[in-house]
């Protein structure tokens, strides 16, 4: 899921991108969140304290109900406005990636009853949660209860992060909603995430913005495209050997992914070349020997690496989603780049400085494409993705409807009604509220003249947190100027 | 390097308790003709103005403008280390890493001295023009006080309407309504309780309690407020400093529709 590494990437090289948030300074934004991906998360980290599922008397799993329910009004309490998207078919692209996920899935519940004999109880509840699959029912759950609650839900005809970004993009929410990184790749001018999370983890909201973001790397949105496509998406093998760094260097250096690939292919060529010559005449090409032995292996290592990032890579819905106590996956970059990121934005995050050793040994030829590698047509999924345009879809929140609630909620999923009409009274108040205005708009910036009799901060413990909370500061829009106040 | 002597510090001690509640970092510039501060909230609705001309100190020196990144919670922690009547010297270098807070009992020999660590803070300078409002309200800051903590308790919004000839506040929640009507008075022998009402076109506002709480907690820097408000547009309110000097919050309105 998503795009490898991006996150880490940003957080080096695009750090003003990324700011972060309390969520209460959203208020009155409309935001258009990947429910597919919520469904997930909410399967996966809304359970009980041994791990199953939320059920119900009759047995049916509630998880995901009480996950869209009460985040929903989560956000709705902070004057958020949500809308949902669910996911349509998914392009064909991606059946690679998704055979991966079930295979996965089943290799999960093969695990579980080894570990059922052997392993530890933690083991057990990991695997259990791996093998979460949301199924069309729980889809059709999410949605009526959405309805009733008056929160609008678009179904994508594709994919649902393409979508939010659609929607961002014609002006009919501020910003997409999701976890997914690929949203950014989708040309969403904003990314939300973490707005799905629970209130007990007190993870501060990230905001991406993709025009600092393009800004800060230099690239325009075709090569940001293409620099994820090298990094590894969900609709292509990954490029082995190829990590974040080596690929934002090579798109740097050579500007466009056709010429990468050519690049790449060209050195796998020189590669088979010289491991050929060096069996016909042995003596000359000794060092090459060395070298290309080295390679080899490093390129066996490597390959292991990529293996494992690749299981990473589907596994990370899963990870990014735990409940948060329990990440000890290695590279699941949501989680550990951010304290990193946070930090003073200088330091390496830690995937990188991981793979970072490995490939400086290596020469560059170590890079391998699959032989089958259909970047051009993965690109055009991201620059046009199967969308409902933007403009034809009309978001409404209605009131919500709260006998029906009660019926669905108290009467056939078991919860308290106390409980979900409390609920309904908090989403009538969504409603009926004015909306808070902001100065933006109204003063400009000026740009800073930067005093250079300026203080230098040697607070060290707190001047990560001073900097981060300025900078998590929405930029002005220039130009608004205040003389618009006389109507 | 700056130096500037309080007579008293309780002036100082008034200032930062009035702002650190809505902003927690905030960058003092300091020039030769006083201090100023200006920071917005973490939501953006509300952004603090403030002057501290260099008549509100008994003594001042400040040869090059220097930045302090101060951390209110904690500048606030230090300053009420000091009696109201003790003087109280701010003391920093040209390029400095903190800033130096002393305090000196006016009858005792006693000196106390505190240092408080700076920070770099990135915030961007807004550009405030002067502006032109639809109508002007000046009343006492006490009374205003009072308005905003009564209706406080109904609602999340205060409306404020302003007719020709009297002024309205509003607020409406789910236990019931409230509302306080003021009309322009003139009190010749208390100017400062005069409530006089300016207005070129009629105004019908809506703000957030919640920020105009932490807007009243000036209310004791000084005995009157003036209150700016326009329509569409972030009303001014403004304390003026009696030693020279003033504290302007400027907030955001709330919003029928969202657009």
């Amino acid at each position: 899921m998503g795009i490898k590494g991006l996150t880490a990437l940003l957080s080096e090289n695009a750090p003003k991108a990324m700011k972060e948030h309390d969520i209460k300074t959203l208020f009155g934004r409309k935001v258009a969140i990947d429910a597919s991906m919520s469904i997930y998360q909410f399967l996966i980290a809304v359970r009980q304290k041994d791990g199953t599922m939320l059920m119900n008397e009759n047995g049916d799993v509630t998880s995901h109900l009480m996950g869209f329910f009460w985040r929903t009004l989560r956000m709705v309490d902070h004057g958020i406005k949500p809308a949902y998207v669910f996911d349509g078919k998914p392009p064909e692209l991606k059946g690679g990636v998704l055979a991966k996920r079930f295979a996965a899935r089943s290799a999960a519940a093969e695990a579980e009853e080894e570990a059922k004999e052997t392993g530890t109880v933690e083991e057990i509840d990991k695997l259990a949660r791996r093998q979460v699959r949301p199924t069309r029912q729980h889809n059709e759950e999410c949605r009526k209860l959405l309805k009733l609650m008056g929160i609008p839900v678009v179904v994508a005809p594709g994919e649902a992060e393409a979508q939010c970004a659609e929607l961002a993009r014609a002006g009919k929410v501020y910003a997409a909603g999701s976890e997914d990184m690929d949203t950014l790749t989708f040309n969403a001018p904003i990314l939300l995430r973490h707005l799905t999370f629970s209130e007990a983890k007190k993870a501060p909201i990230s905001e991406i913005n993709l025009k600092h973001v393009l800004e800060e790397l230099g690239m325009d949105m075709e090569r940001f495209i293409e620099l994820c496509l090298l990094l590894g998406c969900d609709y292509l093998e990954p490029a082995k050997g190829v990590g974040p760094k080596t690929a934002l260097k090579l798109m740097r250096e050579h500007g466009t992914l056709e010429n990468v690939v050519a690049h790449i292919r060209g050195k796998m060529a020189e590669r088979q070349e010289a491991a050929e010559e060096f069996v016909i005449e042995e003596k000359p090409v000794s060092d090459v020997e060395s070298e290309e032995e080295n390679d080899e292996q490093k390129n066996s290592d490597l390959m292991d690496h990529d293996d494992l990032e690749s299981e990473d890579g589907y596994e990370k819905p899963v990870a990014a989603t735990m409940s948060g106590s329990e990440d000890e996956e290695g590279p699941s970059q949501p989680r550990k780049t951010k304290p990193t990121a946070k930090g003073n934005g200088k330091k390496k995050a830690e995937p990188k400085t991981k793979k970072a050793p490995i490939k400086k040994k290596k020469a560059i030829g170590g890079m391998q494409l699959p032989e089958y590698w259909p970047w051009e047509e993965a690109k055009k999924l991201f620059i046009k993705p199967e969308v409902l345009p933007g403009d034809q879809v009309e978001l409404e929140w209605v009131k919500c409807d709260e006998e029906g609630l009660v019926e669905f909620l108290v009467k056939e999923k078991g919860f308290s009604e106390d409980r979900v009409r409390a609920g309904a009274a908090r989403l009538d108040k969504m409603l009926n509220q004015k909306q808070q205005g902001r100065l933006d708009g109204f003063f400009k910036v000026t740009p800073k003249d930067k005093p250079a009799t300026g203080s230098s901060a040697k607070n060290a413990k707190d001047t990560k947190k001073a900097t981060g909370k300025r900078k998590a500061d929405e930029k002005e829009k220039p130009g608004a100027k205040k003389a618009k106040g006389k109507k | 390097m700056l130096e500037g002597k309080f007579d008293e510090a309780s002036l100082l001690k008034k200032i930062v308790d009035s702002i650190k509640d809505c902003v927690k970092l905030c960058n003092f510039n300091c020039t030769e003709h006083g201090i100023t501060v200006q920071a917005v909230d973490d939501s953006r609705v509300l952004l603090v103005s403030l002057l501290v001309g260099q008549t509100a100190f008994s003594e001042y020196r400040c040869d090059r403008n220097i930045t302090l990144g101060i951390d209110l919670e904690s500048f606030s922690k230090i300053i009420r280390c000091g009696n109201n009547e003790d003087y109280l010297t701010l003391l920093a270098e040209d390029n400095p890493d903190n800033v130096m807070t002393i305090f000196e009992d006016k009858k005792k020999e006693r000196v106390s001295e505190y240092s408080l660590k700076l920070m770099d803070i990135d915030s961007e300078f807004l550009k405030i023009d002067d502006m032109e409002y639809d109508s002007v309200i000046n009343m006492p800051s006490s009374e205003f006080a009072k308005i905003v903590r009564d209706l406080k308790n109904l609602s999340e919004s205060l409306n404020i309407i302003v007719t020709k000839d009297s002024v309205k506040f509003t607020s409406e929640g789910e236990s019931g309504t409230g509302s306080v009507v003021l009309k322009p008075y003139t009190d010749m022998d208390h100017p400062e309780e005069s409530i006089n009402v300016n207005l070129e076109n009629p105004v019908d506002l809506t703000f957030g309690l919640k920020y105009l709480n932490d807007i009243i907690k000036a209310t004791s820097l000084s005995g009157s407020i003036s209150i700016k408000l326009a329509d569409k547009t972030p009303a001014l309110f403004e304390y003026k400093l009696d030693a020279g000097g003033y504290l302007r919050f400027y907030l955001a309105p709330k919003f029928d529709e969202d657009d």
